[in-house]
């Protein structure tokens, strides 16, 4: 199910084998793009390519309609490598790490706090608002999620998966406290949210210097979705991202380095322009 | 045994052997009576006793209809002498027995009394007792080689023809867990039944590390066709869940069949058995064809047929020679990866099917999980005989059985694949078979794999298995 609800697995619960090196046919899992992804697996998915992309690990993207379902923990994206299925940023961060492909060696133990610091503060608000907005919203549920999560299906599945999908999301949601919450009070969260991040990053590069980390990558996977895929009347969100010039100027560097120049023939999978 | 003799006429419960009786000479063959009076016998052929049946009552009939049971017994007044009479009031109380409404049949057999009572009259009357409104149980079943226990609830005879309603839960010992909610309504005089279970089941599968929780209807509507065929046609409407068992065994292949998948299936079992009994058969054949379609609407397109075929010999005393054939093909109708999943394939191995291998151990694997294929064959080729130096006066020996056997069999994607002659995989080995309550059965076997591939998982050694359904 693509919401659990579960925690995602620490990183040290992974007894991977790191004599074996990344391997090269390693594809990424997500839902059919033109007509399945949601925004906010749609963030998920960006974010996690970012960082393989910074890492300079090859994989490949392969769609199939049941990503959610073959991920170990109900999220998204999926990685195969090997014999390895991990999910999520921090699955495929540890993994990486296993195989001696870390990017974050250079941080001192200050530094590292306040990178998981900062990922998990992304984690719960940007992630938690995307849902909440995707899920509780009338109006996006009606005309955008309950079509595209039903839309791999026949009837009648077509209208009974989106149903219950919501239901755990709702109750999901609804533990963290982010369920009561009103439209204002969610963009107040987010706002304060983007202007940590903003302090954070002032004038820099990148978050931690002039190399980027798994928060750069998880960063730009939401403001990128955010600014490129505006939700159903909810374009508040690229608004409040383009108060911060530097997140602005930060995300067209990153798809610039990273996405355009490295790889231009899978530029696409960015998903988006920035004017 | 009762006289009744002012009118020279036999009277009693019904199924008594000797009839005593005053008139007519012995005439023919047929139902005799002979009763010894003094140093003289007396036969009477009970075929020349005229009978007029006048009256049949019931007697304890509360809420079962009278429409329900007079078909049991309309033969009954068809009735012309006594042997006729004996006969078909014997039928009519084994077949209201078998309506499943009344827990005892007793029949009484009277000549008739009062003003319109003629000479040959007789009146037969049916004590029943019906079965109580509500029962409920807890019951063991078997299945291969797994125990199942059952807690259910029965509202039998709910309407009064014979509507059993039932709630049953089922905790099987590895397989998971179910819960159901059945209305049967039979139609004993045709021979047919018609049934549908609301379920929900939860259910294990460690061979592929998958689990699966599943909520349906099946409706089925069964008939019996003459003396040995039976037909049962199906739908079966469910929503299946996929997920892994465990976070860490499901490799992806397996993985990939995981999420929701609704099956709208039509299934046609048609069954021709002409065995003398279901297990250590003597004689006979069984032949068994089942087709399933899926794909009338929801997710899961595919035609699945499964054949069943097996023979028995029986050389001389109690040694049989049994050979009997399995196939299966699976063919998807559309080339969604939603057309069918890994619960739909075939698998192969285990002391059912393909003795020698561990159970689903045959066929294509990752690692420790079975991955089941589109196209499956297994063969047997059995030789049954008593237990040497044991007389069968002992209902233990008696079930008892030693058997040698040599398996084949083979599994794949395709038809090629699988009649490829490296694919085929042979076992043999001795073993005992016990019968147990001719409803299941229980083997243990030395066996001998001697032909097999690298990734099979084979048993070079003793084997038991316990199951309904043996190869």
């Amino acid at each position: 199910m693509a919401t659990s609800g579960s925690q995602s697995v620490p990183a040290d619960l992974f007894e991977f084998d790191s004599k074996e090196p990344w391997a090269p046919d390693t594809f990424m899992l997500v839902p059919l793009e033109s007509s399945q992804v949601l925004v906010p697996e749609h963030a998920a998915i960006l974010g996690a390519q970012a960082f393989l992309k910074i890492a300079r690990l090859p994989f490949k993207v392969r769609e199939c309609h049941n990503s959610s379902d073959i991920s170990p923990n109900g999220k998204l994206p999926v990685i195969k490598c090997g014999a390895y299925v991990v999910s999520e940023l921090d699955g495929i961060v540890s993994l990486a790490q296993a195989k001696g492909m870390s990017i974050t060696e250079y941080l001192n133990a200050a530094e590292r706090a306040d990178l998981r610091a900062y990922m998990s503060l992304v984690h719960n608000v940007l992630g938690n608002a995307l849902l909440y907005f995707t899920w509780l919203d009338e109006d996006v549920y009606n005309k955008y999620t309950k079509q595209r999560v039903g839309s791999p299906y026949n009837f009648p599945l077509k209208y009974l998966l989106p149903w219950t999908l919501r239901r755990k999301v709702k109750s999901q949601l609804n533990a963290l406290k982010w369920g009561y919450r009103t439209t204002e009070e969610v963009y107040r969260e987010v706002e304060t949210c983007l202007l940590a991040l903003s302090e954070r990053l002032g004038e820099s590069d990148y978050f931690f210097g002039s190399t980027p980390t798994e928060l750069d990558a998880l960063v730009f996977g939401y403001l990128f979705t955010m600014l490129t895929h505006p939700l159903h009347n909810h374009s508040q969100f690229s608004n409040i991202i383009r108060h911060h010039p530097n997140l602005t100027k930060f995300c067209k560097r990153i798809d610039q380095d990273f996405f355009e120049e490295q790889q231009p023939e899978s530029s696409s999978s960015s998903g988006g322009r920035l004017e | 045994m009762a006289n009744d003799n002012n009118k020279g006429s036999p009277a009693g419960d019904v199924g008594v052997a000797g009839v005593s009786d005053d008139k007519g000479p012995p005439t023919g063959p047929g139902y005799e009576a002979t009763v010894r009076t003094g140093d003289t016998n007396i036969s009477v052929d009970l075929s020349s006793v005229p009978v007029t049946v006048q009256n049949i009552n019931f007697d304890g009939l509360n809420r079962t209809k009278n429409e329900f049971v007079e078909k049991a017994i309309s033969d009954v007044f068809l009735t012309k002498n006594f042997e006729q009479l004996i006969l078909k009031v014997g039928r009519a109380q084994s077949k209201l027995q078998s309506l499943g409404v009344f827990s005892e049949v007793a029949t009484v057999v009277d000549t008739s009394k009062g003003d319109d009572a003629t000479p040959d009259g007789y009146d037969v009357t049916f004590a029943v007792k019906e079965l109580r409104r509500i029962n409920g149980g807890l019951s063991g079943m078997v299945g291969t080689n797994e125990g199942t226990a059952q807690f259910g609830i029965n509202f039998p005879n709910v309407l009064g023809s014979g509507e059993k309603v039932s709630v049953n839960h089922f905790v099987s010992s590895s397989s998971g867990k179910k819960t159901e909610i059945n209305v049967m309504v039979p139609f004993p005089y045709i021979g047919t039944e018609f049934s549908t279970s609301l379920y929900s089941c939860e259910s294990i599968n460690p061979w592929s590390a998958v689990t699966t929780s599943a909520t349906g209807n099946l409706l089925q509507y069964n008939m019996k066709i003459g003396k040995n065929d039976t037909l049962s046609i199906q739908w079966h409407g469910v929503w299946r869940c996929l997920n892994a068992l465990g976070s860490r065994g499901t490799t992806f292949p397996v993985r990939e069949y995981l999420g929701n998948t609704i099956k709208s299936a039509f299934r046609f079992i048609y069954a021709t058995d002409k065995r003398d009994q279901p297990i250590f058969p003597c004689s006979g054949t069984l032949r068994k064809v089942d087709v399933e379609f899926s794909g009338a609407f929801g997710d899961a397109k595919f035609l699945k047929v499964e054949t069943d075929w097996q023979y028995n010999w029986s050389l001389f005393e109690n040694v049989v020679l049994q050979g009997s054939l399995r196939c299966g093909l699976l063919q998807p109708l559309s080339s969604s990866p939603m057309s069918y999943n890994i619960n739909d394939l075939f698998f192969l191995g285990g002391p059912s099917s393909l003795r020698g291998f561990h159970m689903r151990g045959v066929g294509p694997r990752c690692q420790q999980n079975a991955l089941g294929g589109k196209v499956v064959w297994a063969s047997a080729i059995h030789l049954y005989a008593p237990l040497p130096f044991l007389n069968s006066k002992f209902s233990f020996t008696e079930n008892l059985r030693l058997h040698g056997f040599v398996n084949c069999g083979g599994i794949g994607q395709n038809v090629a694949e699988c009649s490829d002659a490296d694919n085929v995989r042979i076992s043999s080995g001795i073993g005992l078979a016990y019968r147990f309550r001719n409803a299941a059965r229980i083997e243990i076997n030395y066996c001998y794999p001697f032909k097999f591939s690298a990734k099979d998982r084979c048993v070079n050694g003793f084997q038991w298995g316990i199951g309904v359904d043996f190869l």
